[in-house]
């Protein structure tokens, strides 16, 4: 867009060509200096304090040079005031409180029973500065980087220079610039963008709304990506493990967050399996139960008409039905018609002999293990996995639950974020001394836990050490 | 960054090739197992570690000729334990489910993890083997209740040519972990190779070896008699304390087959280092759908076992051989040579299991009738040239084995059973307590085939057992040992004092 002009009407003049039709966009004749000198100053609406432009003009504010339009044009449409003066070659940037947004709240998602309530706002300059308060350390960087043709949004990488692979940075850059895309309304687009492994269920990046998750990724190496207008950042390279991982897991004992931890993976094989096994078990290998149970459970699909995997099916969706409607439906609104949906829908369909009882509590335990899982994406992933285990258990019995584990399995061995294997520390973990398998499915005791996790460089992991 | 060298680590190495070794060797061995073979089992497992010993200190083959045969020898026993696999999956989990759909979802998984390369196998391997440790270990603790650990001391030793052969035919078995020689350089850290092969094969071994005798301590030596795989067989019998769940077979199945996976995985894996290309996987998935139309064939088995014990096995051998003498060196070599030739006379002074034929006698039919004081009275009839006719022998013994041993202090010959047509029993011995003995004996000693033709005879069955023409049409042997072991009955043709059959009579137990 080439350089600012000394004549500060051909400055006039391109910003009258550039932001023409934009009325949101406020120009104002300024003199400074009892009059002697003339500026034209640009900002957009609301975003610049009127108040503190009539009377300071740039006298209190913040005033940093930009060379040429382009540096000019971002700087205005991030939400700061520009200011170009006559003689002058150079446009100044007034920064200011830019957009509004919604201000620091609780995380909706992700909630502890101990550790901070803070969540992420929409506003990238905010993250940051709540990822700052919780890591006041020169080394933490931030690099800030726009992305989209139209929207200008601005993202910000957030690492700490001494424990990151430089490797790493160089990726996330290349991938973020990869393509030329219109517009990023939230970090959910730049994730698919950047992503190698894009057709798989499985996310390769963990998100969060926790500003304590994300400085304790920092921690460890890795890097936050965050995005303007989104109040969830991005945190890579990720595993396996990390989406099975909370905050308060390291603020609660060892014993509650180990068995804590265990149960989310446990949830996980259930939340995908379940219903298979179950679908499983009553077609093909009755001989599992003990001959009360299967009596019983016989017993309760008489006059159901459809096989078990119809009434399995039949059930699952009602339940995916009612869990989206919760979604979009107002907060108070959407918790009442998931408990009044799912009770009435499973009695009525009970007593209308549609389902067995046995399919009713099939289907809620294995809700209630995807719910179990901490991270929403991951969770989904094995939500949907169950479908495709539910009809290969109906097909092939337990040997077609093997094999849809197995599918799994060698998709995960094959997956990888950033370089790290997905499957770590389960797989590979010798990259690392077998270290990071002191916090996976068990949480070892934090005084041992001293070394950070492959994320971080090999001649930074250590973390914790004694002093004296 | 840390993905994509291709490299695998020794954990990688120690459990995908551990489960496959156990996986395999627990299901075979015990099918050996009676009271005197837990000698062949020890020397296949000798053997096996004499070769992995070797494989660590040889280079692996560079020549594409050299790793095409061992690939067709991989290739062969990948595809017999795809069947043992299907079959296993066919009567444990899915009764009356056609095979090729079963084994046709084993190879689409298979190559599935092929295709994704080395790495990736690794990691399956590393992840899926604690749960198939995990099943192995639940099994044993499920059965526990069943082993007479009494039976432990009936093992004994037995050294012969018989335990050789049947050892050097599980160790073929069991050279389904030959393909580690290929890892050789392709594993991290490359020192801690040689420790995780010797991991392997005294974990392996150790665990094969309990499995046998665990085997043994339930079933005694009735154990491979009738089962597909005894080890598997007995999952039927595992339950829970209180019946708190079903029959648990159908979750156990589930530690062979994982196990049988990662084994088919790392036999059909291309013999190369890293990701295999677009050409090699096209070529992959050819093979594997070879193996897939050889393992629908129920005579893949024999032909694969002939071609196994007979062909690939000894040129694996003399692959190692050749190779570790050219690492040896001129020097080394001529040591070897020197030691060779020293050992050579001993090795003719010792003599071998191969017997001329002028030493042996054919027996062609076996009649027992019974003798005085617990004893058999015992014929045998040799088959011989009209030229030189060889007169029945006639003994009393307390068991077959005494009768051999008298007729071989006799005559300085061999009893030769491999062509024996006919089992003649008298009536009157049916009922004797003296049966079971001799019953178990005829199932324990692997001389005797299954096939054998039973006969009863109303009048002495000494008189059968001379004809020089043999019927062919009674009743296997198997079925009587089943009958017996399983409490059931069978039906054997009877034959009268005229030598005529009148019908047939139902034993043990009547209809």
């Amino acid at each position: 867009m080439g350089n600012v002009s000394r004549d500060l009407t051909v400055n006039q003049e391109w910003v009258k060509q550039r932001f023409e039709k934009c009325d949101d966009i406020l120009k104002r004749q300024v003199f400074l200096d009892d009059g002697k000198q003339e500026g034209y100053l640009v900002y957009v609406e609301v975003t610049v304090s009127n108040l503190m432009l009539e009377e300071h003009v740039i006298g209190l504010s913040d005033v940093q040079p930009l060379e040429g339009y382009e540096q000019a044009e971002a700087a205005l449409l991030a939400g700061n005031g520009i200011l170009f003066l006559e003689g002058d070659d150079t446009v100044y940037k007034i920064s200011s409180k830019g957009y509004p947004g919604i201000g620091v709240s609780k995380a909706e998602s992700e909630k502890v029973m101990r550790g901070s309530r803070e969540g992420f706002t929409e506003s990238e300059k905010v993250n940051v500065a709540l990822i700052r308060k919780r890591l006041r350390d020169p080394r933490m960087k931030v690099q800030e980087q726009t992305v989209g043709s139209r929207s200008h949004t601005m993202t910000a990488l957030v690492y700490m220079e001494d424990l990151v692979y430089p490797r790493l940075l160089d990726t996330i850059r290349e991938r973020m610039s990869a393509y030329e895309i219109d517009g990023i309304l939230d970090s959910g687009m730049l994730e698919q963008l950047t992503e190698k492994h894009w057709l798989s269920p499985f996310p390769q990046f963990q998100s969060t709304e926790r500003p304590d998750r994300a400085a304790a990724a920092v921690l460890e190496g890795r890097i936050v990506l965050a995005v303007d207008h989104s109040p969830t950042v991005l945190i890579f390279p990720s595993d396996y493990n990390s989406f099975f991982q909370t905050s308060d897991d390291w603020y609660n004992r060892f014993e509650a967050a180990s068995f804590a931890r265990f149960l989310r993976f446990f949830a996980a094989i259930l939340a995908m399996s379940f219903p298979a096994v179950y679908v499983a078990v009553t077609s093909w290998h009755t001989s599992l139960l003990p001959t009360n149970l299967i009596l019983s459970m016989a017993a309760a699909r008489q006059g159901v008409p459809f096989p078990s995997l119809g009434e399995v099916l039949l059930m699952e969706i009602s339940f995916e039905l009612i869990r989206e409607a919760g979604i979009r439906l107002p907060g108070p609104i959407g918790n009442t018609i998931g408990i009044v949906g799912g009770l009435i829908i499973g009695q009525s369909a009970v007593a209308a002999n549609v389902v067995s009882p046995i399919v009713v509590i099939v289907v809620a335990f294995t809700a209630l293990c995807s719910f179990a899982i901490p991270n929403e994406e991951f969770a989904s992933a094995f939500r949907l996995l169950k479908y495709g285990c539910m009809f290969m258990g109906a097909w092939l019995g337990l040997y077609g639950v093997l094999l849809s584990y197995l599918w799994v399995l060698i998709h995960l061995s094959h997956l990888n974020s950033f370089g790290i294997p997905y499957l770590m520390p389960y797989v590979a973990s010798d990259l690392n001394g077998y270290e990071d398998e002191k916090d996976s499915l068990l949480r070892f005791p934090f005084r041992m836990l001293t070394r950070r996790p492959v994320f971080a460089r090999r001649d930074a992991r250590v973390k914790l050490r004694k002093k004296g | 960054m840390f993905s994509g060298n291709q490299k695998i680590s020794c954990r990688q190495l120690y459990r995908g090739y551990t489960a496959g070794l156990i996986s395999l060797g627990a299901l075979l061995a015990p099918l050996a197992m009676n009271r005197e073979n837990l000698t062949q089992i020890v020397f296949a497992l000798l053997l096996l570690g004499g070769w992995l010993l070797g494989t660590v200190y040889v280079p692996r083959p560079a020549s594409p000729w050299i790793r095409m045969l061992s690939y067709l020898h991989y290739w062969v026993i990948g595809t017999m334990a795809a069947r043992m696999t299907g079959l296993l999956i066919q009567e444990f989990l899915l009764d009356g489910t056609a095979l090729w759909l079963i084994l046709g979802w084993f190879y689409l998984f298979c190559f599935y993890n092929l295709y994704k390369g080395a790495e990736c196998r690794g990691r399956v391997g590393e992840i899926l083997f604690p749960f198939f440790i995990v099943l192995l270990l639940f099994l044993t603790a499920m059965m526990w209740g069943e082993i007479e650990l009494e039976r432990c001391f009936d093992l004994r030793p037995s050294l012969g040519a018989r335990q050789l052969q049947a050892g050097y035919q599980l160790f073929c078995w069991l050279g389904a972990v030959q393909g580690l020689w290929y890892l050789r350089g392709q594993t991290a850290p490359e020192g801690s190779f040689k420790r995780t092969v010797g991991k392997i094969w005294l974990t392996g071994a150790a665990v094969i070896l309990a499995f046998s005798v665990f085997s043994y301590c339930i079933y005694g030596d009735a154990g491979h008699t009738g089962l597909v795989f005894p080890m598997a067989s007995v999952m039927t019998l595992a339950h829970f304390p209180g019946k708190v769940v079903g029959r648990l077979d159908a979750l156990f199945v589930f530690a062979w087959v994982i196990g049988l996976f990662l084994l088919c995985s790392t036999l059909f894996a291309p013999l190369k280092d890293g990701e295999p290309g677009t050409r090699e996987k096209y070529l992959m998935f050819a093979l594997l759908a070879a193996s897939f139309a050889a393992a629908l064939n129920p005579a893949c088995m024999d032909w694969g076992q002939d071609f196994l014990y007979m062909i690939s096995t000894p040129l694996q051998i003399l692959i190692l051989f050749c190779m570790g003498l050219r690492r040896l060196g001129k020097g080394g070599r001529k040591t070897l040579l020197a030691a060779a030739l020293a050992l050579f006379p001993a090795l003719l002074l010792t003599g071998c299991g191969g017997q001329e034929l002028e030493e042996r006698s054919l027996v062609m039919a076996v009649s027992v009738d019974p003798g005085q004081e617990e004893a058999y009275h015992l014929t045998f009839g040799f088959g011989a040239s009209e030229d030189d006719p060889e007169e029945p022998f006639e003994t009393e013994a307390g068991s077959m084995q005494e009768a051999k041993d008298a007729y071989y202090d006799r005559f300085q010959k061999q009893m030769d059973f491999n062509h024996l047509k006919n089992f003649y029993f008298s009536e009157k011995i049916l009922d004797l307590e003296e049966m079971g003995p001799l019953l178990e004996e005829l199932q324990t000693d692997g001389a005797y085939s299954r096939g054998t033709s039973v006969y009863i005879t109303e009048g002495a069955a000494s008189d059968e057992a001379r004809l020089e023409e043999q019927p062919e049409s009674g009743t296997p042997l198997h079925r009587i040992l089943n009958a017996w072991y399983n409490e059931e009955f069978c039906r054997i043709p009877l034959i009268t004092e005229d030598h005529l059959y009148k019908g047939e009579i139902s034993w043990p137990y009547s209809e």
